[in-house]
């Protein structure tokens, strides 16, 4: 039974979109489309808000389980938690009645800590870029050899000193124009191969999605 | 010295990237077309809001987290003082929770610098859920889902938003962002509906899918990487750290290029000894 609500609803929502852009805003179907269409869409805000609350319910499900429980790991779940809770009562306790406290704590929360870890996290990758260039970037056949000059043309394009080193070696052109050649000539091609592919395979995937054909987990279990 | 070991590199990268932010140098860059273009619709749409009672709008819409900062930062600012330059009005909008709130700090430096006022230069619609279903929704009922700024001010109510009606009283929409599928939205929905031009800022990595969009004249410009906010910065007349970062890019880059070579060199060596070089 659940399965079959859940593919009505999924081909409804789906189906009238479809119909919304299909239909010329002339016909009076079209027009009422067209006057739906925030509604929906407002609909749509509330109940993607219900599963947010969803997701946090179920973060806090399994979590305090291995909390409880002392499962291996608990203290990366009461970090979580901590976390979690903590962001959301200070921005809460901030919005509502602003002292000076509230707004400290969140931004102790937020913009000391937060945001600098993920910087942090994000700028380990120069590091591992670097290694990795070292110990992987050999060129052990012509395409490889083809794809090293490709990397290291567009690296030299991305800096002033490429520019420079082009007109030190005398090439006819600079090392900018020739990493945007590649970028607008090269890449473009294989990008747009690649595009085309996935919004076909997007678009039977999104067929499948509508006629309820996808075996999708939750259907599955429900029968 | 094992040149091999990790932690010989891992220390000069750390020293490629941080002396050159010590030193301050900034660099300039040859000016690219697609950060020309950018800077053009800017210059465009302060153009035509010349002699107009009623400014058009910009839309600056902040996708991107703290860990893409360092390359995106310079590019909105480099932007944000161009809008305040030329006297372009602009809102924050963004679909990232950390987004709105970054860009706003940056609309604060520079309004500080440009003595500009919220509310009458600038404003913050703040973070918003569902890209797609809420870009469709202020194409056909702007004022339902916009309805007031970050500080809980109806929209109204603000200086700079006196009679806007629609999204048609937008002149430009400046996407950034350094995660995939969030500039799609807005060419899909915003440029093919209303033609509203359309400029993208984006981290390096990134850069490659943009291409066929700015040949397509689905964006009408972009800027990417370190490099891009480099050159916009030139363009605006205002070097910052976009400027700042091209030494420690320029250097970061040599340094991956010589390991690149060298570990080859290595290989070649170790071929040549074996006899096996000319056998591949």
């Amino acid at each position: 039974m659940k399965r079959w609500i859940i593919s009505l609803f999924t081909f409804l929502s789906g189906f009238f979109y479809i119909l919304e852009f299909v239909l010329p805003s002339h016909t009076h179907m079209g027009k009422a489309l067209q006057e739906a269409k925030p509604h929906v869409g407002e609909a749509i805000m509330v109940i993607a808000a219900f599963a947010v609350g969803l997701g946090v319910i179920g973060v806090c499900r399994h979590h305090l389980r291995k909390l409880f429980l002392r499962q291996k790991g608990w203290h990366n779940s009461l970090a979580l938690l901590l976390s979690m809770f903590g962001m959301a009562l200070f921005k809460i306790w901030e919005k509502y009645d602003p002292p000076e406290l509230a707004t400290r704590l969140h931004d102790l929360l937020f913009l000391d800590l937060y945001n600098q870890l993920t910087i942090t996290v994000f700028s380990l990758l120069a590091f591992y870029v670097a290694s990795a260039a070292y110990r992987a970037f050999r060129v052990r056949s012509v395409d490889a050899g083809l794809m090293m000059i490709t990397a290291l043309v567009v690296m030299l394009g991305q800096i002033p000193l490429g520019d420079r080193l082009a007109e030190w070696l005398r090439l006819p052109w600079t090392l900018t124009e020739a990493r945007l050649w590649i970028m607008s000539v090269i890449n473009m091609a294989g990008q747009r191969v690649i595009l085309l592919g996935a919004y076909v395979g997007s678009l039977a995937f999104g067929i499948r999605v509508l006629l309820g054909l996808n075996r999708d987990t939750i259907l599955e279990k429900d029968g | 010295m094992k040149p091999n070991q990790p932690r010989w590199i891992y220390m000069a990268v750390a020293l490629s990237v941080t002396l050159p932010f010590l030193a301050k140098i900034k660099m300039t860059m040859p000016i690219s077309e697609p950060v020309q273009k950018a800077f053009d619709v800017v210059e465009k749409l302060a153009e035509e809001n010349e002699g107009r009672e009623r400014k058009k709008l910009a839309l600056l819409v902040a996708d991107w987290e703290p860990a893409t900062m360092a390359e995106i930062h310079p590019q909105v600012l480099a932007l944000i003082h161009h809008f305040m330059s030329r006297q372009i009005p602009f809102a924050i909008l963004g679909f990232r929770p950390t987004g709105p709130g970054l860009a706003q700090d940056l609309a604060h430096s520079a309004a500080r610098e440009w003595n500009a006022e919220y509310g009458v230069a600038w404003c913050n619609w703040g973070y918003k859920t569902q890209m797609d279903t809420t870009i469709q929704a202020m194409l056909t009922s702007f004022h339902t889902v916009i309805r007031e700024d970050t500080q809980g001010t109806p929209i109204q109510d603000l200086p700079m938003m006196v009679g806007f009606k629609d999204m048609g009283d937008i002149g430009l929409v400046a996407e950034f962002t350094g995660s995939s599928g969030l500039l799609q939205p807005w060419v899909e929905f915003v440029h093919a509906e209303l033609r509203t031009p359309i400029l993208h800022g984006c981290t390096g990595v990134m850069e490659s899918p943009v291409y066929p969009m700015l040949s397509s004249g689905q964006i009408q410009g972009f800027m990417g990487g370190l490099s891009g906010a480099a050159q916009y910065e030139q363009l605006v007349g205002k070097l910052g750290k976009g400027s700042e970062g091209m030494a420690a890019q320029s250097l970061a880059h040599l340094l991956v290029l010589g390991l690149i070579l060298a570990a080859n060199l290595k290989e070649f060596a170790a071929w040549a000894a074996k006899g096996t070089l000319w056998k591949r």
